[in-house]
């Protein structure tokens, strides 16, 4: 990371921030949903690659990186499985 | 073969000063950050507690012996066996081989002079000792009575006792198993010395490894839960309440998610011990290596998708229930590829029944049973009928007791000499570690029976007809509690006068009896350099 | 003067293996925390999909717009720290308590317009806390399912508060540990050791950057 990178990442990360808040307006909640959450999903990405060094680190900060997501995805894809077919 | 390499000129005959002999002032010990006198400071914590919850078993038993309920109330039951549960499981289990032999032998075996965060692990300790200030005080306030499970919404709205202290002291515990982790995985990863390869580690660093692995990703979620628990209680705020649109059974699908890799947190370890002995008192090497840490690896993972089979009755959606059902006949498979490596590596060996090994033997025989028990109550239709008896009391008992509990004191059998530089008397240790055997037995079979007969778990009074086998257990108990105090007994006197062991008194492979007995300060004069994998035994 | 040279702590062999070793305890602290949120947040998950109707209007009583300038405030803070691990690398000391003090500012202006946010909601009897009075006005028919419209809501604000305290309270630590690295900075005796902890400072400090985004999301932009 270099002070440019550092620039364009946050003026990225406003960027995505101004995307979602438009797409409040939108009248699909379906895809509006969607928008917020894949914005907030290229955001917290951002901030992962560049400002907490990611992209230039190893393969196992990267695989900790993964497990916490994959983790987390575990816990609620599984209760859901339960909460969604009673 | 590994070379302990000395540098030039350093008189290799001269022996660098203990780590016991370093002083013996409570600031050489309260502000140490020796792993290994760490690894002695838990290990006299968790005796305590492990005394202390055992005093609660006890009473729970002499309870049992009789029929009606006459010694405690039913409120008072409750109290009691909630009590037993949180202290043996946070207390005594969840850091018993990690933090004892784990915290000892996990830098030796892997060529390190400490952890790799050596303030950090003082710091888990202490705030192991606060969470247990905690859950003293909670006791002292008349305990909790919901069970270590603190189902909501009884814990959270309606309990009159101290949840809120019970469930503080668990909360802090909680972090002294997250450093614990933290720095086991870290060591494990960075520190470990030159050719020392991943696939040269010992069973007990691979398992130890994985033990860590879970405790980073599940305790938190335990913490999250029992936090919300406290908000609930003090500024009622709360997710459980079904008045509100709460559901109780998030509560208990947050808890079980870090509850049952709990119970890997505890076998994994002791697994990796049985490794260790096993392999040592056959003069083999471990059968089938690769299979092993692969197994390893499976149980730590598997342990992850199964822990809706806690709920089948709770309400749970049947399907949700078949899947958790599926994966859980899964992970008994790695447990069982386990077993049966172990008696491979049994056979065509030349076999000592030493006391470590009489431990690890017995370690077979009850985690078997324990663990086929438990594929039992893993089908559906079997647990509808035995969820909530005292066959599940008895499959997790055996499981906990016979296999972590007795894998524990062969572990610290097998390593005694190093940890103390001391031998132990051969005669009392094989008494007591038969007594162990015997007494699991006799405990705790009889509650396989009383459980599928229809005997409820929890309850303090029973029918007449379950007398003879209630009768039976507790005469169990008695004989167990031998296996527990004699160790005690002889193992302090070798303190003082035990026959001073050699680096290697059991001819053992591994880093840790390269070392003199009691090792050095930092382990090694100079990092060792490794260059043949485990289990050299011929 | 700064030393020039560091040595390894007594259990390194050298300076490469205590940096990975630090970088890596942090990031595996930082997977306990991601699993720690994890947990509140499949709960907000589970209870978002058995109520959606009343948890997407009780959004709509939040304030966005304060939450989106917050948003931003944090984002920016996350570009001072990277600036300031920049400039600790480059061993520039006054650059580097510069942009130390401007993320200090920022987050501390976060927290500020926080609790302004959850004084206008006491204000609004919107805080069902320690049975404060709750009021909660809907559109929505009276009853949700087995729950009155406001019980459900309550829920909503329930977890509301506790995601944003529990974030709160990791950003007070998190400006703890920045004052401390300023003070580090102010004296600059050891840079090479500045440098390193700030690396690791500047992971925990992106990584409550990134929580914040998505209980951002849940919470105030999901809206009916």
């Amino acid at each position: 990371m270099n002070c440019r990178s550092a620039v364009f990442c946050w003026l990225g990360l406003l960027a995505l921030l101004a995307l979602s808040l438009l797409a409040g307006a939108l009248d699909n909640t379906a895809l509006r949903y969607s928008v917020h959450f894949i914005c907030a999903g290229a955001m917290a990405a951002l901030i992962m690659l560049v400002f907490m060094h990611l992209y230039t680190a190893d393969r196992l900060l990267r695989l900790v990186a993964v497990s916490g997501l994959l983790w987390i995805a575990l816990l609620i894809l599984l209760t859901l499985a339960d909460m969604l077919t009673r | 073969m590994t070379r302990v390499v000395y540098s030039e000129g350093e008189d290799r005959h001269a022996t660098p000063a203990d780590y016991l002999s370093g002083g013996w002032s409570i600031r050489s010990w309260l502000l140490t950050v020796d792993h290994k006198r760490i690894a002695w400071l838990y290990a006299v914590s968790i005796t305590l507690f492990f005394f202390f919850g055992s005093a609660a078993a006890l009473l729970i038993r002499l309870e049992l012996l009789t029929p009606a309920g006459d010694l405690l109330s039913a409120e008072s039951y409750n109290r009691l066996f909630s009590l037993h549960g949180i202290v043996m499981v946070w207390f005594f289990l969840i850091p018993s081989i990690p933090a004892t032999l784990g915290n000892f032998l996990l830098p030796m075996m892997v060529g390190a002079r400490d952890m790799a965060f050596p303030k950090l692990n003082l710091l888990s300790w202490y705030i192991y000792t606060l969470g247990g200030i905690f859950t003293i005080v909670a006791v002292i306030a008349g305990g909790v009575d919901t069970g270590w499970t603190f189902y909501t919404p009884y814990s959270t709205l309606f309990s009159n006792s101290a949840v809120l202290a019970a469930a503080v002291g668990v909360f802090i515990v909680g972090f002294s198993s997250i450093l614990t982790g933290l720095n086991f995985v870290v060591t494990t990863h960075t520190m470990r010395a030159p050719g020392m390869t991943w696939g040269r580690l010992p069973l007990f660093v691979w398992a130890n490894y994985a033990t860590a692995l879970i405790m980073v990703l599940a305790t938190p979620v335990l913490t999250v839960t029992l936090l919300l628990i406290g908000l609930e209680r003090t500024l009622g705020i709360g997710i459980f309440d079904p008045a509100l649109g709460g559901d109780p059974l998030l509560f208990q699908h947050l808890f079980w998610f870090y509850s049952h890799p709990a119970v890997y947190i505890m076998i994994l370890p002791a697994m990796g011990v049985v490794s260790e002995i096993v392999a040592c008192f056959s003069r083999n090497p471990i059968f089938g290596y690769t299979g092993m840490v692969l197994s390893i690896m499976a149980i730590a993972l598997f342990g992850f998708i199964v822990w809706g089979h806690h709920m089948f009755v709770s309400g749970q959606s049947l399907y949700a229930g078949i899947l958790f059902s599926f994966f859980t006949f899964l992970v008994a498979v790695p447990s069982a590829i386990k077993t049966l490596n172990w008696t491979a590596t049994l056979f065509r060996g030349r076999i000592s029944f030493d006391a470590p090994m009489i431990y690890a033997l017995s370690f077979l025989e009850l985690f078997t049973v324990g663990g086929l028990t438990g594929v039992f109550l893993a089908a559906l239709a079997l647990d509808v009928h035995l969820h909530d008896t005292y066959f599940v009391t008895a499959h997790f008992h055996y499981i906990m007791v016979g296999g972590a509990v007795t894998a524990y004191m062969g572990g610290l059998h097998f390593w005694w000499p190093k940890l103390t530089g001391r031998l132990y008397s051969r005669a009392w240790a094989t008494t007591a570690a038969l007594a162990l055997l015997i007494g699991l037995n006799l405990t705790f079979y009889p509650q396989f029976l009383l459980g599928y007969a229809g005997m409820p778990r929890r309850y303090h009074s029973y029918p007449d007809e379950f007398s003879i086998l209630q009768v039976l257990s507790t005469l169990g108990t008695g004989v167990l509690a031998l296996g527990y105090l004699l160790p005690l007994i002889y193992l302090s006197w070798s303190l003082r006068r035990g026959e001073k062991a050699g680096p290697n008194p059991w001819d053992a492979k591994g880093l840790e009896w390269q070392t003199p007995s009691p090792p050095p300060v930092h382990n090694f004069r100079e990092t060792p350099v490794v260059e043949e994998g485990p289990y050299a035994y011929q | 003067m700064p030393t020039n040279k560091s040595r390894p702590a007594v259990q390194f062999d050298d300076m490469d293996q205590q940096r990975h070793a630090g970088l890596l305890g942090m990031w595996v602290f930082l997977l306990t925390e991601t699993l720690l949120f994890g947990g509140l947040f499949a709960g907000f998950a589970i209870l978002r999909l058995q109520h959606g109707a009343v948890f997407a209007e009780a959004t709509g009583h939040l304030n966005l717009p304060l939450a989106a300038i917050n948003t931003a405030l944090l984002l920016t803070s996350g570009l001072t720290m990277a600036l300031a691990e920049l400039a600790a690398g480059a061993r520039l000391r006054r650059a580097t308590l510069r942009w130390l003090l401007a993320t200090i500012a920022l987050g501390t202006l976060f927290l500020g317009i926080k609790g302004f946010e959850w004084y206008s909601e006491f204000q609004r009897q919107l805080v069902p806390v320690l049975n404060l009075p709750f009021h909660y006005s809907s559109e929505l028919p009276a009853a949700s399912g087995e729950q009155p419209v406001a019980a459900v809501a309550e829920l909503f604000f329930n977890l509301y508060f506790i995601a944003t305290g529990l974030h709160a309270l990791h950003m007070l630590v998190g400006l703890g540990i920045l004052a401390a690295m300023l003070w580090l900075a102010h004296r600059w005796r050891r840079p090479d050791r500045i440098d390193r902890q700030l690396r690791i400072a500047g992971l925990y400090w992106a990584f409550i950057d990134v929580v914040w985004i998505f209980i951002f999301t849940c919470f105030y932009l999901l809206r009916a």
